[in-house]
């Protein structure tokens, strides 16, 4: 119960920074950053399903975002449904999609490109083409107005609480240990009994819902889709995001996206080469800190404790 | 026919030119001990794969208990009862002892697994698991992660996770290769105590163990099936001594 104890160690303090934020009086600005911090978060941890617990590799993951966010904005504009019913049908869009790119591993980057050109031209109709749709919905709760920076951060918080509660429930369930041993050693697991390919199809299914969901409140907080969400430079942000925090770990992601997005926002207020010091900043951290900062924390800490344990004599 | 356990039927498995396995046919009786011998690169693990359905490109049938089993994948074969250990220890390393015998318990009590935390299934587990650890004398180790465990250890608890779904047939891929000079005695009385109503076929480079272990030798050489008969005969058997017996002498 080594991790556990690391895990909660780590989200105490990142749960007090979460509930006191609001009553500092930050700026729309900060409470905005905040609230994109969470939501890119959701991705992260839902990518990281199939990238760090599954071990592997997904070039796709824009799409399963992508389609939440313009699965909300169509449920919502075009067919006017309630904003709850545009969410639930963007997790079921970012699991269909999940589900059928599950059945071409090796192609979702030219699949998820696909649907970019699909979106960005070729269903310029339905998707506004390379301009979007503005006016995403933003939630309806027995009128509170979350419109409001403020009410729509702890929307997002409680989103986020719920889904890292899933997280926490399916990794330390059977069949999240089952998966942990098909990443370890996927023909011991097949040769135990276990359909490899069915469970992970599962994985990739429930990676994509949480996208889906994800891009469904990214739409709602900039009240905007574009084409941008389906590119595959998104992809390639969540894979730079998880590894910058550490793949496999329950807070890597989130912290990944944390550091990225602070940093982001730090160095484009200086230079508009940001993205090119970013990416100088991955290279040095994949080559200090190969894990990641939490996979490197966690580390330490399991050195420190067993030092600990063998001082007290609890461990010959 | 259910005294056959596994029976192949002109089994041959060829990469381009070359036959890895040609044209075996035998038939494997339940309950018996059967040991697998014969020079590196006599097809031995490639009848194992082939058995278990990890080659599954092959010319010929397997039968398992009668059915027909030549195109089912390998975790369909596992739930008829085939089990097996690898000669590259094949384990999860980055998890406990514990929780490695745990995977393998579930698929014996459950196709489904849960996706919640689900303390009432872990418990129905728990009997399962406690016995393997008696039984592989990992108890200590429990809370070990697999990986740090000496090579020995390593094989003992593959052993139990290949154990754990309580396979009718056991395929050992060189379950000794690596164990310590001292701990051959010891794993050689596991796989003896292990092997007790099962039908097992076991590749194993080290005589002294297969010959007391098995009940029937089977020799293969250069992917085919050159002799086959108690241990005692295959000791005696000149074919058997020249290409095999004698090039271990020499």
């Amino acid at each position: 119960m080594n991790a556990s104890r690391f895990d909660l160690w780590l989200g105490l303090p990142l749960a007090a920074i979460a509930l006191l934020l609001p009553f500092t009086g930050p700026s729309d600005f900060m409470l905005n950053l905040a609230t994109l911090v969470m939501i890119w978060a959701i991705f992260a941890i839902g990518f990281d399903f199939v990238f760090g617990l599954l071990g592997m590799v997904s070039f796709g993951h824009a799409s399963f975002l992508g389609l939440g966010g313009y699965a909300l904005a169509l449920a919502t504009q075009l067919w006017g449904l309630p904003f709850c019913a545009g969410v639930c049908l963007a997790i079921a869009a970012g699991a269909l999609c999940a589900w059928l790119f599950s059945f071409f591993a090796l192609v979702t980057l030219a699949l998820s490109q696909l649907l970019y050109i699909l979106a960005d031209s070729k269903l310029r109709a339905w998707t506004g083409g390379a301009d979007g749709l503005p006016g995403v919905a933003r939630p309806g709760l027995g009128g509170i107005d979350f419109f409001d920076s403020t009410l729509f951060y702890w929307y997002v918080l409680a989103v986020f609480v719920l889904v890292m509660a899933a997280v926490v429930m399916l990794r330390r369930s059977p069949f999240g240990r089952v998966i942990a041993g098909i990443r370890q050693n996927e023909t011991r697991a097949e040769q135990l009994g276990f359909d490899v390919h069915r469970y992970k199809q599962i994985t990739f299914i429930v990676s994509g819902g949480i996208s889906g969901l994800a891009g469904a409140l990214l739409a709602s907080l900039l009240m905007y889709v574009n084409p941008q969400m389906l590119h595959w430079t998104t992809s390639g942000d969540v894979i730079i995001m998880t590894l910058l925090g550490g793949a496999g770990t329950l807070w890597g992601p989130v912290i990944g996206v944390l550091a990225f997005e602070v940093l982001k926002e730090w160095l484009s207020g200086w230079t508009q080469y940001w993205y090119g010091i970013l990416g100088l900043i991955f290279i040095l951290a994949t080559l200090f800190f190969p894990k990641g900062i939490v996979g490197e924390l966690q580390e330490r800490y399991g050195q420190w404790r067993d030092k600990a344990a063998r001082r007290d004599g609890r461990i010959s | 026919m259910s005294d056959i356990a596994l029976k192949c039927d002109g089994v041959t498995v060829s990469y381009g030119a070359l036959n890895a396995i040609d044209d075996v046919s035998h038939s494997f009786a339940q309950g018996r001990i059967y040991g697998l011998i014969g020079p590196n690169g006599a097809g031995k693990t490639t009848l194992l794969n082939v058995l278990a359905g990890r080659q599954m490109r092959h010319r010929g049938s397997i039968h398992c208990f009668g059915a027909d089993i030549t195109r089912t994948p390998p975790h369909e074969r596992a739930h008829l009862g085939i089990g097996r250990s690898f000669q590259i220890t094949k384990i999860f390393a980055e998890m406990t002892v514990l929780d490695n015998l745990r995977i393998a318990a579930q698929i014996k009590h459950s196709r489904f697994q849960p996706f919640w935390i689900a303390p009432r299934y872990e418990r129905r587990l728990a009997g399962d698991i406690d016995a393997m650890l008696e039984l592989t004398g990992l108890s200590a180790r429990r809370d070990d992660i697999a990986g740090t465990l000496s090579y020995g250890l390593q094989r003992a608890l593959e052993l139990g996770i290949t154990l754990m779904p309580d396979p009718r047939i056991l395929l050992l891929d060189e379950p000794l290769a690596g164990v310590g000079q001292h701990e051959i005695a010891s794993s050689t009385r596991l796989i003896k105590a292990v092997s007790a109503g099962r039908t097992v076929l076991l590749i194993e480079h080290n005589m002294d163990a297969i010959m007391s272990l098995s009940e029937e030798i089977v020799v293969m050489s250069n992917g085919r099936v050159i002799a086959v008969g108690a241990p005692e005969q295959i000791r005696n058997d000149a074919t058997v001594r020249s290409v095999y017996l004698g090039e271990e002498e020499s």
